[in-house]
């Protein structure tokens, strides 16, 4: 058989991290880097008798994020206890829930060739982080920093419903934008505050039955996950090709040797939960889960129709746009102020993204406001600047950030439209090149081209490009 | 009063605080519990009473404390009873409603059955000591922030188990029935073993605590550790804990304690909708009824008296007149 008559079955374990300020059960700081236990205190350091209390905000986020992917969420959870052993687990136990989660039987939409694709979740629930272990700082002993101890996770597990890697990373980026709208996590794969655990089985196409499925965790590069799919998926093809059977094992994507590597793992049946005796149970009150549902903002798949109706956006752009929420903020504020959408749409998915992708910067990481941006197409629209200039002006923006109009004045940037100026610059030029004047007007209209550029030079970019091809073409019929 | 008898398993900021084991035999709470700052503030100082590894065995060190003649009151955890056993020799002792007294700081073994109490020769004093200590505290999850009060009047009506009947003289009392009253003290043995288990896992030698020494891995770390800072009972309740909460034992030790204890709760419940009060002898194995359904139970002359929810102040008044 061909590779072609196999199908892929995937489920995710997505980890994201929780944008709340504190941690889940303390109030120590969740930010990111410190130095080493900086932020932690009694509980998170698992003294003896320090008890801990429920962040409220782990709560409502969850909430959040549930009811944003369509869940049920029940009137009455609570949280067990997963008891293993480890150094950077403070307490011994790891704080999570098992059974009757926060958030459940929820789903996504995911765009596909064939449509609109529904992934179910089956449920959503919160849990602590871990701290890490820093191994090598002196011989023969390892290091424990337990800032990370406590920081709340929620871990959204989805059902088999993913078919392919192109369809695992739409989702992840379509949960990923949700979470951001929400304003639950900010999802940053390098900094780990999203990572997927991916379970993958292969079957021949029209099989009912699941083959035995593999496990690659902690998984946080969008990059790594469509290739250690691919190779995962074709390794355990071929097992079944050569008549074996494939071991259901957690593996480890190795970017090294571009492998999935078997790894020993964990007999997570042995966690032995209960529900832990120090927390008291997290009742949700309609009324409670009411007040946040209303509260939710916009989502993408909402706002991208929107910009397509009331901005007149292109289908394609809208969804470029509103697949992050900084992008969509960033659109609809300076559309705002400018009244050119297309403008701004232009200027976000040609120059904006072209900055982030050379810089390696996110969406979040962009330095000015909205407003900042809706000025500076401003400034072209009413012919201040040039488009050229306004490509500097926007580097400057990135570089330096400073109001558009400040950079122009500064650096002295203004657009040259003033006649007699311009004039002067131009019968300069065409006494400098009296070659290309003559090639000009023996029909080689490129020569025109030449001449417009050498203005530009003289004028440091500076001139308004119209005006001066309008009193070159002027000049030239005399 | 100046000062009060604290066990040591209360944390005390500075303090050393062993909760009687080789574990934390150098162990500096570097906090305050809850109780501690409010006798702080309340100007009331401490000193220490020692215990038996983690209170997993009872000792005899409160009624020593208390013949030494240092104070008339102490303060001390309750997972199963322990108050009431040594409310004797005219000691009076309450093992206040879960919650009622800030778990903050207080070293645990079982979570769900301990609470610290207040034990004293003097009602008068118990009930000083006691409302220094209770209240909401924002540290613990159990804690209440208001508590609605019950409509109490001065007739009392008294429930007592058969056992209890000749302990109420002087009283009208009926007698009361719970079904399931057999299987209490398995029931929180269960319990508390199994939480054990996880609870006393953070004492790893990693942290703090008793670090075996020549080890060569974490997890010889571990297993050294605590194979030398650990008694044996309390590694044979360990043990037995993750044994009922094993996967294949669940169902069958675990949940079947937890059914157990919510028929008690319920049981007890219904019962206090014909009384307000039930008696059950203090040197029975049934004192862990106060703490498998959380209530309020005060002890006094070889009785205790189990009460509804935080009324605790209605219970104290009740042990007076049942001490004179």
């Amino acid at each position: 058989m061909a590779r072609e008559d196999y199908e892929i079955v995937i489920g995710l374990e997505t980890h994201i991290e929780l944008g709340t300020k504190t941690k889940i059960f303390c109030n120590c700081s969740t930010e990111f880097g410190g130095e080493p236990n900086a932020h932690t205190c009694p509980v998170c350091l698992a003294l003896p008798g320090a008890t801990p209390v429920l962040n409220e905000k782990v709560v409502e986020y969850a909430v959040k994020a549930g009811l944003a992917t369509n869940c049920t969420i029940p009137e009455y959870t609570w949280q067990n206890r997963k008891n293993y052993l480890y150094p950077d687990m403070s307490p011994g136990y790891q704080v999570s829930q098992t059974e009757d989660f926060i958030c459940q039987n929820g789903y996504i939409e995911i765009d596909t060739e064939n449509g609109p694709k529904k992934i179910r979740i089956y449920e959503i629930h919160i849990e602590t982080d871990a701290g890490k272990l820093v191994h090598g700082e002196y011989t023969n002993s390892s290091l424990v920093d337990l800032n990370r101890a406590g920081v709340p996770l929620a871990e959204i597990v989805s059902e088999p419903d993913l078919r392919s890697s192109e369809e695992v990373e739409k989702y992840l980026r379509s949960l990923k934008a949700i979470m951001e709208y929400i304003g639950v996590s900010d999802c940053k794969m390098q900094e780990g505050s999203m990572r997927a655990d991916i379970n993958l089985s292969v079957r021949k196409k029209g099989d009912p039955k699941y083959g035995n499925r593999t496990e690659m965790k902690n998984m946080n590069s969008f990059k790594f996950i469509v290739k250690a799919i691919e190779y995962e998926a074709l390794r355990q093809i071929d097992i079944l090709e050569d008549g074996g059977e494939v071991p259901s094992e957690t593996v480890r994507w190795d970017e090294v040797s571009q492998k999935t590597i078997p790894m020993r793992d964990k007999d997570s049946a042995a966690y032995r939960p209960f529900p832990d005796p120090e927390l008291a149970p997290i009742v949700l009150t309609k009324e409670y889960v009411e007040n946040i549902r209303e509260s939710l903002p916009e989502l993408p798949e909402v706002r991208k129709k929107r910009y397509i109706e009331e901005y007149g956006l292109p289908e394609y752009d809208s969804k470029v746009i509103t697949a992050s929420k900084h992008f969509a903020d960033l659109f609809e504020g300076a559309a705002k102020i400018c009244n050119n959408p297309k403008a701004v749409s232009n200027w976000i998915m040609t120059e904006i993204i072209k900055v982030l992708n050379d810089q390696g910067l996110e969406p979040a990481d962009i330095p000015f406001s909205s407003s900042d941006l809706g000025n500076l197409i401003i400034l072209i629209d009413n012919g201040t600047i040039s488009g050229g200039i306004g490509k500097k002006v926007l580097a400057e923006m990135f570089e330096n950030p400073k109001a558009p109009e400040v950079i122009v004045k500064e650096k002295g940037w203004v657009q040259i439209s003033d006649e007699g100026a311009i004039k002067e610059v131009v019968l300069k030029v065409l006494e400098n090149n009296p070659q290309s004047v003559a090639d000009y007007k023996a029909g080689k209209d490129k020569a025109l081209g030449f001449l417009v550029g050498q203005a530009m030079k003289e004028t440091r970019g500076q001139g308004n490009p119209g005006m001066l091809n309008k009193m070159f073409l002027d000049e030239l019929k005399k | 009063m100046k000062i009060v008898g604290l066990r040591n398993n209360i944390c005390v900021k500075n303090g050393k605080m062993t909760c009687g084991s080789k574990m934390l035999e150098n162990f500096i709470s570097p906090y305050n519990s809850t109780i501690v700052e409010r006798l702080n503030t309340a100007g009331v100082k401490t000193e220490n009473i020692d215990m038996k590894e983690f209170g997993v065995v009872e000792d005899n060190f409160i009624q020593e404390f208390f013949a030494g003649n240092t104070s008339n009151t102490a303060i001390m955890v309750d997972g199963s009873g322990e108050i009431a056993r040594n409310s004797v020799n005219g000691l009076i002792g309450i093992k206040p409603t879960f919650g009622a007294v800030s778990r903050y700081g207080v070293v645990t073994v079982a979570p769900s059955l301990e609470q610290a109490g207040v034990i004293s020769k003097d009602i008068n004093e118990l009930k000083e000591v006691f409302d220094i200590i209770k209240g909401y505290d924002e540290k613990d999850s159990a804690s209440v922030k208001e508590v609605l009060e019950n409509k109490q009047s001065d007739d009392i009506k008294i429930g007592a188990i058969s056992e209890a009947m000749n302990l109420v003289n002087g009283f009208t009392a009926q007698k009361v029935e719970i079904t399931n009253l057999k299987y209490a003290k398995k029931v929180a043995c269960m319990i508390s073993s199994a939480e054990s288990s996880s609870n006393l896992a953070r004492y790893d030698g990693i942290k703090y605590g008793h670090r075996a020494e020549n080890t060569s891995t974490w997890k010889e770390v571990y297993t050294k550790s605590r194979q030398e800072g650990f008694g044996y009972d309390v590694k044979k309740k360990m043990i037995a804990g993750t044994f009922f909460l094993d996967r294949d034992n669940m169902e069958e030790y675990y949940k079947r304690a937890e059914k157990i204890r919510t028929l008690i709760k319920q049981e007890v419940k219904e019962l206090f909708k014909k009384v307000d009060v039930i008696a059950i002898p203090s040197d029975s194995e049934y004192t862990c009824i106060a703490n498998l359904t959380g209530r309020p139970a005060i002890s006094a002359n070889g009785v205790t008296l189990i009460g509804n929810f935080f009324e605790e102040e209605r219970l104290i008044k009740l042990a007076s007149e049942l001490t004179k």
